[in-house]
């Protein structure tokens, strides 16, 4: 009896002493899933490892100079890249395809200076972080921004673009302290109120509050560069990069009840933007109205369609869309990028118009071939009724044709009998023709920069600042 | 794989080093170096950046539109049509 109980006692005492080492074991265990935690977090997120360093960096840059460069550097590219990380989400990466880097040049001779070409930037303490992001963040900018098709833009649409992007990355990376320089040392003057930049810019901004300015407008620019590949740029296509630009400020002017065109198509940029933004449409038609103005896309040669929807019963609506074009192999669905925005979220799909080569509207294709393109599209057979605006879309070409004719007629009404025209008589002559004439409807500010435009028809004399210039007409 | 942009910096604390090997802080010291773009007379303090443009070496300030035309004029990419 004694025995059989010191023997269930040793047990009992055996179990305790088991889950003790057990227990012991898992306590012991504790810092070290809490390491193997903490370097999964920082393996997936490299900025916050940057962020981190720069902190201790900081806190310890009274020790050398070397702690003072990395809480400088480490500050700068945590903050861009963490934001790239955000922004290339689902997207095209051409559009940013760079991380930053910050390199320090502590020594260097003239000759490699010279060989290597680049632009070497003082960064100050990390007491006037501020003002070092901000030269980091506009050089970054600068070089990283649609690499490949800068050098097609006209240069008030990139610097639109450009200056809304810098303000993007400040608002989102908090960096009010650098954005209060941006605006009052930079953009105030760079874009005075009532500029086209200023124009571009409200409206580059206003689109960012839909998704639309990172979904939309510079995957588009960046697609320029990828179709025209590596021709010189034309004054054609700067053109419809105005164009394009007009068409997106029109879009963010866009009140209920108003049709705006959402449809741009140049011979390199043809690009149509599907809005949900009416819910109750959706309940009175059903996806009908969507898809009839997408197939009507295609039909007519838009190379890019991007539909886009803000807040959740919107973007339900978009994965149908999704959906609905699943099988088909005229749309071909490329990549869709959700946003977080300030109060709500949005989405934005991309697809590409297999079609392009096969239809345009433009093209010299017969009724037949454009029927036959049209039934094996989705959807267009269950199409009721259209409601989307399908206003005739801006063609940078007509717009410069009718600019053509005009300062044509206006020369000739305003040229004397040697052939020279004095520059105001032009213009008085070009609003006697057009009481409506406005430079910046052909994507330049001034006179003198429309009648640039068309080198064939008059040609300057003498400086381009002279107070009344004179032009030799070429007709 | 990432791609990185290089940022090449020179922090505040080298600066006199680093210019006096590209042969210029004695020129910069007696207020001869001029911003590229304003004209102003450029000193330790005021300099921004610097980059090499035909063979020379181009400087400007601190004031933010120059700093922007200095990163146009350093790149040669924009063709003008």
């Amino acid at each position: 009896m004694t025995s059989s109980v010191s023997r269930r006692l040793s047990k009992t005492q055996e179990a305790r002493e088991r889950m003790f080492d057990w227990s012991t074991a898992l306590v012991a265990s504790i810092p070290w899933i809490a390491v193997i935690g903490i370097l999964a977090y920082f393996v997936k997120n490299p900025e916050k490892v940057e962020k981190w360093s720069s902190i201790i960096a900081k806190s310890i840059s009274w020790a050398g100079s070397r702690w003072e460069n990395a809480s400088v550097a480490k500050d700068i590219q945590a903050d861009i890249n963490g934001f790239l990380r955000k922004t290339n989400t689902g997207k095209s990466s051409s559009v940013l395809p760079y991380r930053v880097k910050v390199s320090w040049v502590s020594s260097t001779s003239r000759e490699a200076f010279v060989r290597e070409g680049k632009v070497i930037v003082k960064m100050q303490k990390h007491q006037n972080q501020a003002r070092n992001f901000l030269y980091a963040l506009m050089e970054w900018t600068h070089k990283g921004l649609l690499p490949e098709s800068r050098h097609l833009i006209n240069d008030t649409v990139l610097k639109s673009v450009d200056f809304a992007f810098i303000n993007k990355v400040l608002s989102e990376t908090n960096r009010h302290d650098s954005k209060q320089l941006f605006l009052d040392e930079f953009y105030e003057s760079e874009a005075p109120r009532g500029s086209l930049i200023e124009k571009y810019c409200t409206a580059f901004n206003k689109l960012d509050s839909m998704g639309i300015f990172t979904g939309v407008v510079l995957p588009e620019y960046s697609l320029l560069g990828q179709r025209v590949g590596s021709s010189l740029p034309t004054e054609e296509i700067r053109a419809e990069t105005i164009g394009l630009a007009t068409m997106l400020e029109r879009l963010s002017r866009k009140v209920s009840g108003k049709d705006v065109s959402p449809n741009y198509l140049g011979k390199n940029i043809k690009c149509s933007i599907v809005l949900i933004a009416k819910v109750e449409k959706y309940f009175e038609q059903g996806l009908s109205p969507y898809l009839s103005f997408i197939n009507k896309c295609c039909e007519q040669g838009f190379s890019s369609v991007y539909v886009a929807g803000i807040g959740t019963e919107n973007i339900l609506i978009v994965e149908q869309i999704k959906d609905a074009y699943e099988r088909s192999k005229k749309l071909s669905f490329v990549w869709e990028k959700t946003q977080v925005l300030k109060n709500n979220e949005s989405k934005v799909l991309f697809f590409r118009n297999s079609l392009e080569n096969a239809t345009s509207a433009y093209s010299d294709k017969t009724l037949r071939n454009r029927q036959r393109a049209r039934q094996n599209l989705v959807g267009e057979t269950h199409v009721e009724k259209e409601t989307i605006s399908n206003d005739a879309p801006i063609s940078a070409e007509t717009t410069r044709e009718q600019g053509r004719e005009l300062l044509i007629r206006a020369t000739k009404a305003a040229q004397d009998e040697k052939g020279f025209v004095k520059g105001a008589a032009l213009g008085v002559a070009l609003r006697r023709l057009d009481p409506s004439f406005d430079p910046k409807s052909y994507g330049v500010s001034k006179l003198a920069e429309y009648i640039e435009l068309y080198p064939d028809v008059l040609e300057l004399q003498g400086r381009r600042t002279a107070t009344d210039p004179t032009y030799k007409s070429k007709l | 794989m990432s791609t990185y942009y290089d940022i090449k910096a020179i922090h505040e604390n080298n600066l006199a080093k680093v210019l006096e090997e590209l042969g210029v802080l004695e020129a910069l010291r007696e207020g001869t170096i001029v911003c590229k773009f304003c004209g102003k007379k450029l000193t330790q303090e005021n300099i921004q950046c610097m980059y090499p443009k035909n063979g020379e070496i181009a400087f400007c300030c601190d004031d933010l539109k120059c700093f922007q035309k200095a990163l146009e004029d350093s790149g040669s990419e924009r063709e003008d049509v």
